[in-house]
C-alpha cells in the first residue's frame, strides 16, 4: 500500500480499516500498520527536526499515542495515514513548544525552484530565490505547513486535505491565497 | 530585522531506510503501551465491521426487497396483530445487529473536580464537580468513567436500535434529528446516577441542511424515557451555526469573490469605527493615575542627598515637603560601577525622569556616574504621602468615571451607527448569495452552501439518550404493501426500516401483509430489512420512484 505522495483507493482504505479494527481488539495486531507507516512517519518528523535520534524519539511517541487513542479511531473515508500524520504534526509542535526552539523546515533546491516557479514571473528568479526564505519566515505556522506539504513534500491536495481535515477545494484555495500573499511580500 | 521563527535547513541529508529501521522496535512499543497509565480505549470485544461499507456491500449480494402494493386498504390476513402491539411486545431499544451498535467513547474523570471534556469531532461535555451519586445515593468521589456516544445519521440511528418516532396527542411524529447522544457514568463497573440539581452541559457538533442559508434551523431537545417508551420534550435546542458562508472557501471563483468583497467591506467599516472611537477618546484626555510613595527600606542601597537651591523645582518641592526623604537605587537603574562608592563626589544633579524615577548624576571633575533613583519616605512623611496618594487616587477614579460617562453615549452612538452599516452590508451580501444560488441551482457548490456545521447546546440533567430533533408529520403518500424477497421469502423478518435520506429520518415498520408504508414522493427514500440470516434485503430509491399514486 502507498503511504504518501499518492492518493489511496477506496478498496485499500477499507481493507486497512479491517486491520485497524483488529488492532483495536488486540494491540499486538497493530504491527502491520506500524511496519507500514514507521518509515514515512519517521521521515515526516525528521524533516521537521533534522536530528535522527530526536526523530526516533518523537516517532515512538507518535505511535504510542496512536495505539493509546486507537479505540476512538473511526473510519471516515480518509486514509489511516492521515490520522498518523496529524498526530505526528502535533507531537513535533509540542516538542518545539517545550524546548522553545525554532521548528526546523527542510527544503531541497528543487522544491525552492518549484515554489519560485509558482510565484515569480520570468526574469525575477534570482531575486525571488534570495527573498524566498525571508518571506517563508514571515508565514504563520499553518500557512507554512501548507507550503511545506505541497511544495517541499510534493503531496497531492487530496492527501493534504486529509491530513489537515479540510476539503480538497479548501486546500487548493488556501494554497493559492498563501502564494498571492507571498508574491505581495516579495513584491514580485 | 525580523526575528527568525523557523530554522530552515537546505538540502539536509536524509537518513537511509536502514538507518531508520534501527529506530523501529514494535515489541518495546507494546511494552510501553502496557506500562502507561492511560488505558487504551477499546470498543466492545465483538468483531465490528465498518457499518456503512457493510450496508453498502452486503446489499450488493443480498436479497432485493420487493414491496408488492396490495392497495390502499389493509389486506386482511391471518396475522391480526397491529403495528403498535407488535412494537409494544418488543424491547423498546432494540439494536438489530448488536455487534455494530455505535460505540461509546470512555473518558476517566475526577468526580471531585469535574471539568470540560472534548471529543474528537469537537463535541464537549462540561461536567460539574461532585455530580454523581451511587445507587444508594452517596456522593461519588475519585475516578469515574464517563461513557459518551454520538449518533448522527440514519445508519447510526438504525444500528442503535433507538426508535426515532415521537407520540404526541395521538399522532406519531417522525423525528428529524440534528444529532443524538447517549451518556452514562460508571465507577468500578457500577452504574452511577446524576446528583439532584447537577447538570452536564452538552455541546454537540453536527451537520444539518440549511435550505434558507442564513436562517438558523430550529430543533428541540428530547430525552428518551424507556419507562414510558416515548421521548420527552425538554427544551429548545440552542443552535449556533459554526461555519458562516462568508468565511467559507467555495469551489467557485464567483462566490469566493463575493466573500472577499464582503470581508473587505466589513474591514472598512470596522476600520472607520475604530478611527472614530479613537478620535473620540483623544478628544477627552485620560487622567494621569497618581503614583504611590515608596517606603524607605533599610536593606536597600540608597543616597541621602542635600537638595540644593540649584535643583529643579520638582526636586526642591519634594525636599521641602519631606524631611525624611532618601533615594533608593531604582530597579530601572543601570549597574553602578563599584568604584563609584569610593569616590568623593564634588557635586551632583538630580532631575525627574517620570512619575517615580529620577536621574542622579554624580560629578567629580570630568568623571560622572549616572544612577536612576527613586524617592523613599519613612515615618510621618510616608503616612502623609500615602494619605495624599489615596486622596489623589479617589480624584483620579472620579475623573476616569466622569470621562467615561461623557464618552459613553457618544461611543455607543458610534458603535450603533457602524453596526447598522454592517447589518446592511450583510443583507446585501445575503441577497447576492441567494441570487447566485437561484441562478445556479444545479451546481454542486449549492450542497456545500446548504450543508452547515452547527453546535447544539443543551443541558442534560440525567444520564441516558438525548436527541436534538424536530418532529415532522408522517408523509402524505401511503400504500399498503406486502414484503417479499427475490430470494427465499422465509428469510424475511418482522421489521423493515424506512429512511427518508433527504431528511435523515428512519421509521420502523411492522412488515406484515398490508403494512402501511408512508413516504414522501419528493425525497430519496430507502427501505431495508435485516433477514433472519443477517443479510440485508433492500428496496431501493429508484423502486420508490416507480410507485404511482
Amino acid at each position: 500500500m502507498n503511504s504518501s505522495n499518492k492518493t489511496v483507493s477506496q478498496e485499500a482504505m477499507q481493507a486497512e480499516w479491517l486491520e485497524v479494527q483488529a488492532a483495536q481488539q488486540n494491540p499486538a495486531h497493530f504491527r502491520p500498520l506500524y511496519d507500514r507507516y514507521f518509515e514515512p512517519i519517521f521521515r515526516f518528523v525528521f524533516k521537521r527536526c533534522a536530528d535522527e535520534n530526536l526523530a526516533g524519539d518523537i516517532c515512538s511517541q507518535v505511535f504510542l499515542k496512536a495505539m493509546q487513542k486507537l479505540g476512538s479511531y473511526q473510519y471516515k473515508g480518509v486514509p489511516f495515514s492521515a490520522w498518523l500524520y496529524r498526530i505526528a504534526s502535533n507531537e513535533v509542535a509540542q516538542h518545539f513548544r517545550n524546548t522553545q526552539k525554532n521548528r526546523v523546515v527542510s527544503v531541497e533546491d528543487h522544491s525552492i525552484s518549484d515554489l519560485i516557479d509558482e510565484i515569480a514571473d520570468d526574469g525575477d528568479f534570482e531575486k525571488a530565490r534570495q527573498q524566498l526564505l525571508q518571506t517563508l519566515n514571515q508565514l504563520k505556522p499553518k500557512d507554512l505547513t501548507l507550503i511545506e506539504l505541497r511544495f517541499f513534500e510534493g503531496r497531492p491536495f487530496k492527501e493534504i486535505a486529509d491530513i489537515l481535515e479540510i476539503t480538497e477545494s479548501n486546500a487548493k484555495v488556501k494554497t493559492y491565497r498563501i502564494l498571492e500573499k507571498m508574491k505581495k511580500i516579495m513584491k514580485i | 530585522m525580523k526575528k527568525d521563527i523557523y530554522n530552515f535547513k537546505i538540502n539536509q541529508p536524509q537518513p537511509s531506510s536502514d538507518d531508520i529501521a534501527k529506530h523501529k522496535n514494535f515489541d518495546a512499543l507494546l511494552r510501553q503501551l502496557e506500562e502507561t497509565s492511560a488505558p487504551a480505549e477499546i470498543p466492545p470485544a465483538l468483531e465490528q465491521k465498518p457499518r456503512l461499507m457493510w450496508l453498502r456491500y452486503a446489499a450488493a449480494a443480498a436479497a432485493v426487497l420487493l414491496l408488492v402494493i396490495v392497495g390502499r386498504e389493509l389486506l386482511q390476513g391471518e396475522n391480526t396483530m397491529t403495528e403498535e402491539d407488535y412494537f409494544a411486545s418488543q424491547p423498546f431499544i432494540n439494536p438489530p445487529l448488536e455487534n455494530l451498535a455505535p460505540i461509546f467513547i470512555s473518558k476517566t474523570i475526577n468526580a471531585n473536580q469535574g471539568g470540560v471534556y472534548e471529543y474528537e469531532n469537537g463535541s464537549k461535555l462540561m461536567i460539574p464537580s461532585a455530580a454523581f451519586v451511587s445507587k444508594k445515593g452517596a456522593i461519588v468521589e475519585g475516578n469515574v468513567d464517563i461513557k459518551f456516544r454520538e449518533m448522527h445519521d440514519y445508519v447510526d440511528f438504525f444500528l442503535s436500535g433507538i426508535p426515532m418516532t415521537y407520540d404526541s396527542a395521538g399522532t406519531r411524529y417522525i423525528l428529524e434529528s440534528a444529532g443524538m447522544v447517549e451518556i452514562y457514568a460508571e465507577q468500578n463497573g457500577e452504574r452511577l446516577q446524576m446528583q439532584e440539581g447537577k447538570e452536564i452541559q452538552v455541546e454537540l457538533i453536527s451537520y444539518v441542511d440549511m435550505p434558507r442559508l442564513n436562517v438558523s434551523p430550529k430543533y428541540n431537545i428530547y430525552k428518551l424515557n424507556a419507562s414510558t417508551r416515548n421521548w420527552e420534550y425538554r427544551a429548545v435546542d440552542k443552535i449556533q451555526v459554526v461555519d458562516n458562508l462568508e468565511s467559507a472557501a467555495f469551489q467557485n471563483e464567483e462566490l469566493n469573490q463575493l466573500n472577499a468583497s464582503f470581508k473587505t467591506s466589513i474591514q472598512k467599516i470596522e476600520s472607520l469605527e475604530n478611527n472614530e472611537i479613537q478620535n473620540l477618546e483623544a478628544s477627552v484626555p485620560l487622567p494621569i493615575a497618581p503614583t504611590p510613595s515608596q517606603r524607605a527600606q533599610s536593606d536597600q542601597l540608597s543616597f541621602d542627598i542635600d537638595i540644593s537651591d540649584n535643583a529643579s523645582a520638582a526636586v526642591r518641592a519634594l525636599g521641602e515637603k519631606y524631611n525624611s526623604i532618601i533615594w533608593h537605587i531604582s530597579p530601572n537603574s543601570p549597574e553602578i560601577n563599584p568604584n563609584a562608592l569610593d569616590v568623593e563626589w564634588e557635586s551632583m544633579d538630580l532631575k525627574p525622569l517620570n512619575e517615580s524615577d529620577y536621574e542622579l548624576t554624580l560629578i567629580n571633575g570630568s568623571i560622572t556616574e549616572k544612577v536612576i533613583v527613586t524617592p523613599a519616605l519613612s515615618g510621618e512623611d510616608y503616612a502623609q504621602a500615602m494619605k495624599t496618594y489615596r486622596e489623589q487616587m479617589n480624584d483620579y477614579q472620579a475623573a476616569v468615571a466622569d470621562r467615561e460617562s461623557k464618552l459613553k453615549a457618544s461611543r455607543d452612538a458610534i458603535i450603533a451607527k457602524f453596526e447598522a452599516q454592517k447589518v446592511t452590508a450583510k443583507k446585501q451580501y445575503n441577497s447576492k448569495i441567494e441570487k447566485w444560488r437561484t441562478a445556479n441551482q444545479d451546481d454542486p457548490v449549492v450542497n456545500q452552501m446548504v450543508r452547515r456545521k452547527i453546535i447544539n447546546r443543551f443541558v442534560a440533567d440525567g444520564f441516558g439518550v438525548w436527541n436534538c430533533d424536530r418532529p415532522i408529520r408522517p408523509d402524505d403518500l401511503q400504500i399498503a404493501g406486502k414484503f417479499v424477497s427475490d430470494k427465499a421469502a422465509k428469510n424475511l423478518n418482522d421489521v423493515a426500516y424506512l429512511v427518508n435520506k433527504n431528511r435523515n429520518t428512519i421509521v420502523r415498520i411492522y412488515a406484515k401483509d398490508g403494512a402501511k408504508v408512508r413516504f414522501d414522493q419528493k425525497s430519496d427514500n430507502l427501505m431495508w430489512m435485516v433477514t433472519k440470516d443477517n443479510q440485508i434485503a433492500i428496496f431501493r430509491p429508484e423502486s420508490f420512484k416507480e410507485i404511482e399514486k
